[in-house]
C-alpha cells in the first residue's frame, strides 16, 4: 500500500514535469513579467548609478562584485537616491504578487483541461474568472501561515527563554532548539501551503462560488490520501532544495569577477530563475495530477 | 591599637618576601609605585567577597601628600542615582526589575582602616565626585591621613572590606556560578606630579566612575589569595604561585580552596571563577597562554589560540615582544556574555558562540583587539578616563592592519553572494555610518561625549586617521613612531602630548620638511578639531587651441591655417575640497596618449586645477590613488574618468535585477 502511495506520487511528479514542458509558453510568460518588473526596478538604479558616480575610476572594481566601501560611501552620499528604487521595489513586488494570483487560474485551468497546446483563451479567461476567488484565497491562507509562523517563533523564543544570556545555560540551548523547531515548522508549513494548493485544484476543477467549500474539501481529500499528498509535496520540496543547492554550488565555486563574466553569470543565474518558476508550475501540476488520480480510482472503485 | 601594628609588620613581612621570592621578572618593568597584597574569600552563596588588603604606595613626587582616593567602582550599583546609573540609562540596563523590587543593590564597603603607623584611620574616609559633585556617587572614596606621605616615600595602608558582587551588567559581576570580578577592590588613583600628563601641580587622578569609560592605574605588584569553593576553576592577572586547600569553609560547609596568583608591572589585577571551565594550555615561546573555556565552546579553542599567536608575532615584530609569563583569556559562558569583550592586565575576555560560523571572524577580532590592548593601556598605560582615542584608537587600528594581515578574507565572508568584507574598510565604514561624525573632538574627556558619540570618536575616527597618518607618512615612519613611542613610554602614563611630540620628532627625520616643521597641522585638526575631509574631482576640460590667425605684432601679413597642423589643446583638471580637514594629496593624471603624470596638491584651498597645454588630452584624474587617506569619507568621487567604463555598473544592474526575480518567485511562494 506505501509502496503505491509512493509510485502514484512519482508518477504525479513525473506527469507534472511532462505537462509543465508541455505547456511551457507558461513559464516563459511568468519569467518575462519577472523579468520585465525586474527591469522596472533595476534599470532606475542602473540610472542613478550612471547619473551619480559613472564617472568614478572606482566603479570599474564593481565588476568584482560586492564592494563594502563604495556601496557605504555610495549609501551616504547618494542614499536619498536609493529610497524611491525600494519603494518602487515594494510596489513590484506587490504588483507582481497580484499578477500571479491573477494568472493561478489560468494557470490551474490548463492544467485541469488540458488542450492539446497552450491556448490563450483558456489560460486568459480562467485568470479572469478566477481572480476573485484566488485572491481572497491567498489572503486567508496569509494569515493562516503567519498564524503557523508566528506560532513556532513563539515556541522558539520561549523555548529559548527569550535568548536571554541570564537565563540560559548556553547558546547551545538556542541551537538545540532551532535544530527541532526549524525543521517541525517546514513540516507543519508544508502542510498548510499543500492545504492551499489542493484548494486551488478543488476550486478551480469543480468551479466552486465559495472558497470555503474547496478549502473543506481539499483539508478532506489530504487527510483521506495523507501519504500520497504528503509525499508529494515533500518531493517537490526536495526537488526545490536539490535547485537550490547546485545554484549555491556553483556560485560558491565559480567567481565571476570579470567584465567578460558577467553574460555568462547573468546568463546562468537567469536559468536558475527559469528553473524556480518551472518548480512553481510543476508543483501545481503535479498537485493537480495526483487530484485526478484519485478521483479516477474513486470513480472506477464506484 | 600594639597588637595591629604587630599584625602589619607581619603582613608587610609577608608581603616583601612573596614579592620578592615569587617574582619572575629579573628586574622590575615598571616603578611599581602601589602594591596590593589581598587576601579574599568569595562567598558564593551571599555573592560577597570579604577581604583584606595591604598596600604599599611609592610616592613617585617630591611633594608631602595627605590624602589617598580610591575607586570603588562596585558603588557604581548602590543606587540608581549614581553618576554611572544616571548615565547607563542611555545605553545598557544594568539592573533586573526582579533585583529593584527585591531591593538588591551591589556595594563595596571598607570596615576598617589602619596606616602603617597603627592609626585606625576608619573615620577619615569621606566619598568625594570629582567630576560632577553628584552627592549620591559613591565611586570615589577618599581617605584623609593622619602622617603624611613623604616625598618619595613609601606608605603602607591596611584595609578591611566587603563587597556584594552585582549582576554582570557591563563587564563585572556574576551570573548563576561565574564569577567574572573586574573593578572588584579598592584601587587607588594615580598621583600625577608636576609635569606629568596634564598636571601642573601635583594631584591625583581619581576620577568617578561613568558608564562610557573604562580605567585607569598606577603600575604596581599584586598578590592576590583567592578563596573560593573547592570545585571552582579559576583564572586571574599574573601568574599561579600556589594551590592549597583552605582551612576555613563558607557558613554553608563548602570546602573552600586558595589560589594565590602574582601579577607584576600591571596596572590592575582581575579574576575569575566559574566550576565548569574547561582550561587549555600552550606556549608561545617563553609565555604561558591559559584558555579558559566553557565545554561548548571547545570547537573554536583553535580561533582563539591561532589568533592569540598571530597577535604576539605581529608586535613583537612591530613593537616588542610581550614581556609577561602568561597571557589568560577567559571565554565566558553564554550567561556571563556581559562580562565580555574586555582588557586586562595579561588576561582578557572574548566571547564566542558555538554556533558561530567560521565565515564569521568576531572570535579572532575580538581575540586580537583584546590582546592589542595589552600594549595600549596596559604597558601603554594612558588614562582611558580622559584619553580613551589613546587605547582605543590606537587597539582598532592594529587590530584592523592585523586582521587584514592573517585574515585576508575578510572579517566577514560570504563566497556565495561574493562578500568579503575587511577589517580595515569595516571600521572605516563604522565610523562613517556614525549618525554624527563631528559629535565632539577627541581631545575631550569620555564621560563629557553626550548621544552615544564616544564610540565612534575614539574607536572609529581615531583609527581611521592614524592609518590616515600611516598612509601619508608611509609604514617604515609610522612603525618607527610607534616603537619610539612605546619604547619612550613603555610602563608609564603618556598623554597625547607625549605621542604628539615623538610623532613630530620621528617625521622630519624619514621626510625632512616635506609635512613642514611638524605635523600638528594634522595633528591639531583630527585631535581637536571635529571636521570632516571630502576632496573630489570637479571636471575635466579638453579645450581646443585655436591656432593664432590674422594680424598680430603689427605685421602686415595675416597668419592663415597651417596645412596639416597637430591640434593644441588646453588640458585641464579642477578639484574641489569639499570638507573642513585638509591633507596634502597626490593626484593622478593620465593622457590619452598613455602618460601618466602624478602632482602633488597641498590640499589647502577650496578649489585647484592643473592645466597643461600640448596634444594630449586628460581623460582620467585620481585624487589620492593609492588610498593613503582612508579618513577622506567619499572615495568615490575621488576619481574622474571621461569615458566611463560601464561593465561595474552593468555588474550591479544585473545582479540587482536577478535578485529582484528571485524576491518576486520567493513571495509568489505565499499565493
Amino acid at each position: 500500500m506505501q509502496f503505491y502511495s509512493n509510485m502514484i506520487s512519482f508518477k504525479a511528479l513525473q506527469q507534472g514535469i511532462q505537462q509543465t514542458w508541455k505547456y511551457k509558453p507558461m513559464v516563459f510568460f511568468l519569467y518575462l513579467l519577472t523579468f520585465l518588473l525586474a527591469v522596472f526596478v533595476a534599470y532606475p538604479l542602473k540610472s542613478l548609478l550612471e547619473s551619480t558616480v559613472g564617472h568614478s575610476m572606482m566603479i570599474s572594481d564593481l565588476v568584482k562584485g560586492f564592494d563594502y566601501t563604495f556601496l557605504n560611501d555610495f549609501k551616504n552620499a547618494h542614499g536619498d537616491g536609493f529610497l524611491p528604487i525600494i519603494d518602487q521595489s515594494i510596489a513590484v513586488l506587490i504588483l507582481y504578487l497580484l499578477l500571479f494570483i491573477f494568472v493561478t487560474g489560468g494557470i490551474l485551468a490548463t492544467f485541469i483541461q488540458q488542450p492539446p497546446k497552450y491556448n490563450r483563451s483558456v489560460f486568459w479567461g480562467q485568470s479572469a474568472e478566477f481572480f476573485w476567488r484566488i485572491l481572497r484565497l491567498t489572503f486567508y491562507f496569509i494569515l493562516i501561515h503567519s498564524a503557523i509562523f508566528c506560532l513556532f517563533a513563539f515556541i522558539f523564543y520561549t523555548s529559548s527563554n527569550g535568548l536571554s544570556p541570564f537565563t540560559l545555560e548556553n547558546e547551545g540551548t538556542i541551537a538545540f532548539n532551532f535544530k527541532f523547531v526549524a525543521p517541525a515548522y517546514v513540516l507543519v508549513a508544508a502542510f498548510f501551503f499543500m492545504w492551499q494548493d489542493y484548494t486551488k485544484v478543488f476550486l478551480v476543477a469543480e468551479d466552486k462560488t465559495w472558497v470555503f467549500q474547496s478549502l473543506w474539501s481539499a483539508l478532506k481529500f489530504i487527510f483521506n490520501n495523507f501519504r500520497k499528498t504528503y509525499g508529494l509535496y515533500l518531493l517537490n520540496l526536495t526537488l526545490w532544495v536539490l535547485v537550490l543547492f547546485i545554484n549555491y554550488s556553483i556560485s560558491t565555486c565559480i567567481e565571476f569577477t570579470s567584465s567578460s563574466a558577467i553574460l555568462p553569470s547573468f546568463l546562468i543565474s537567469q536559468v536558475f530563475v527559469i528553473l524556480r518558476l518551472s518548480l512553481k508550475l510543476i508543483n501545481i501540476s503535479s498537485v493537480k495530477t495526483l487530484y485526478q488520480f484519485v478521483e479516477i480510482q474513486q470513480n472506477a472503485a464506484t | 591599637m600594639n597588637v595591629n601594628k604587630s599584625l602589619l609588620i607581619i603582613l608587610l613581612c609577608l608581603g616583601f618576601s612573596a614579592s620578592t621570592q615569587d617574582q619572575k621578572q629579573q628586574t622590575a618593568l615598571s616603578l611599581r609605585t602601589a602594591n596590593y597584597d589581598i587576601d579574599l574569600t568569595l562567598d558564593v552563596d551571599k555573592k560577597q567577597v570579604q577581604a583584606q588588603q595591604y598596600l604599599t604606595f611609592k610616592n613617585p613626587s617630591a611633594d608631602t601628600i595627605w590624602t589617598m582616593p580610591f575607586h570603588m567602582y562596585y558603588n557604581a550599583f548602590k543606587n540608581n542615582k549614581s553618576t554611572f546609573a544616571l548615565e547607563a540609562k542611555s545605553l545598557i540596563s544594568t539592573k533586573s526589575q526582579e533585583d529593584i523590587d527585591q531591593g538588591i543593590w551591589s556595594w563595596i564597603k571598607v570596615t576598617e582602616v589602619i596606616d602603617q603607623e597603627g592609626n585606625n584611620l576608619s573615620d577619615s574616609l569621606s566619598f568625594v565626585a570629582v567630576d560632577d559633585q553628584n552627592k549620591q556617587d559613591h565611586t570615589v572614596l577618599m581617605l584623609h591621613l593622619k602622617e603624611p606621605i613623604l616625598p618619595h616615600g613609601t606608605y603602607g595602608v591596611h584595609m578591611k572590606w566587603t563587597s556584594q558582587i552585582p549582576k554582570t551588567a557591563i563587564r563585572t559581576g556574576y551570573n548563576r556560578d561565574f564569577f567574572f570580578m573586574a573593578q572588584w577592590y579598592p584601587k587607588l588613583g594615580v598621583y600625577e606630579p608636576a609635569g606629568t600628563r596634564f598636571a601642573t601641580k601635583g594631584q591625583w587622578n581619581c576620577h568617578q566612575y561613568h558608564a562610557n569609560t573604562e580605567y585607569f592605574g598606577e603600575f604596581g605588584v599584586y598578590k592576590v589569595n583567592i578563596t573560593v569553593p573547592e570545585n571552582f576553576v579559576v583564572g586571574a592577572s599574573g601568574f599561579l604561585v600556589e594551590e592549597k586547600k583552605a582551612a576555613k569553609t563558607l557558613p554553608s560547609n563548602r570546602p573552600l580552596k586558595t589560589y594565590t596568583y602574582l601579577a607584576e608591572d600591571v596596572i590592575d589585577f582581575t579574576w575569575t571563577a566559574n566550576p565548569h571551565f574547561i582550561v587549555l594550555e600552550e606556549k608561545w615561546k617563553d609565555v604561558q597562554i591559559k584558555l579558559l573555556i566553557m565545554p561548548e565552546h571547545v570547537c573554536n579553542k583553535e580561533r582563539f589560540l591561532v589568533a592569540t599567536k598571530y597577535t604576539l608575532d605581529f608586535f613583537e615584530d612591530y613593537i616588542e615582544k610581550y614581556p609577561y609569563p602568561t597571557l589568560t583569556i577567559v571565554s565566558p559562558p553564554y550567561y556571563g556574555l556581559f562580562s565580555g569583550a574586555m582588557e586586562y592586565p595579561t588576561l582578557f575576555t572574548a566571547p564566542t558562540l558555538c554556533i558561530l560560523p567560521p565565515n564569521i571572524r568576531t572570535t579572532e577580532t575580538l581575540t586580537m583587539h583584546e590582546l592589542t590592548h595589552q600594549y595600549f593601556m596596559q604597558m601603554l598605560s594612558t588614562n582611558e578616563q580622559e584619553e580613551a582615542w589613546m587605547d582605543e584608537g590606537f587597539t582598532a587600528f592594529f587590530e584592523a592592519k592585523m586582521m587584514d594581515k592573517f585574515y585576508p578574507k575578510g572579517v566577514f565572508y560570504w563566497d556565495y553572494m561574493g562578500i568579503n568584507i575587511g577589517s580595515e574598510e569595516y571600521r572605516r565604514g563604522r565610523f562613517f555610518n556614525a549618525d554624527n561624525i563631528k559629535i565632539a573632538p577627541m581631545s575631550q574627556f569620555g564621560w563629557l561625549f553626550k548621544h552615544q558619540g564616544h564610540r565612534e570618536i575614539v574607536y572609529g575616527k581615531a583609527s581611521v586617521w592614524l592609518r590616515t597618518l600611516e598612509g601619508m607618512v608611509g609604514e617604515a615612519c609610522m612603525k618607527d613612531i610607534i616603537q619610539t613611542y612605546f619604547k619612550r613610554w613603555k610602563f608609564k602614563h603618556p598623554c597625547r602630548f607625549d605621542f604628539i611630540d615623538i610623532v613630530n620628532e620621528i617625521v622630519p627625520q624619514h621626510h625632512g620638511d616635506t609635512f613642514g616643521p611638524n605635523m600638528n597641522w594634522f595633528l591639531d585638526q583630527v585631535i581637536y578639531g571635529t571636521e570632516e575631509c571630502d576632496y573630489s574631482v570637479h571636471s575635466i576640460h579638453n579645450k581646443e587651441v585655436a591656432e593664432s590667425l590674422g594680424y598680430f605684432d603689427n605685421t602686415t601679413t595675416a597668419r592663415v591655417p597651417t596645412a596639416n597642423a597637430e591640434k593644441l589643446y588646453e588640458a585641464k583638471v579642477i578639484l574641489y575640497r569639499l570638507g573642513e580637514l585638509w591633507v596634502p594629496q597626490d593626484v593622478k593624471i593620465t593622457f590619452d596618449n598613455g602618460e601618466v603624470l602624478m602632482e602633488k596638491w597641498n590640499g589647502k584651498a577650496r578649489s585647484h586645477d592643473f592645466t597643461y597645454t600640448g596634444s594630449r588630452k586628460i581623460i582620467a584624474v585620481e585624487i589620492d590613488p593609492a588610498l593613503k587617506i582612508p579618513l577622506d569619507k567619499n572615495l568615490i568621487n575621488n576619481s574622474y574618468v571621461l569615458e566611463p567604463e560601464s561593465a561595474g555598473i552593468t555588474r550591479y544592474f544585473t545582479s540587482f535585477l536577478t535578485w529582484m526575480q528571485g524576491a518576486m518567485i520567493t513571495a509568489s511562494a505565499l499565493i
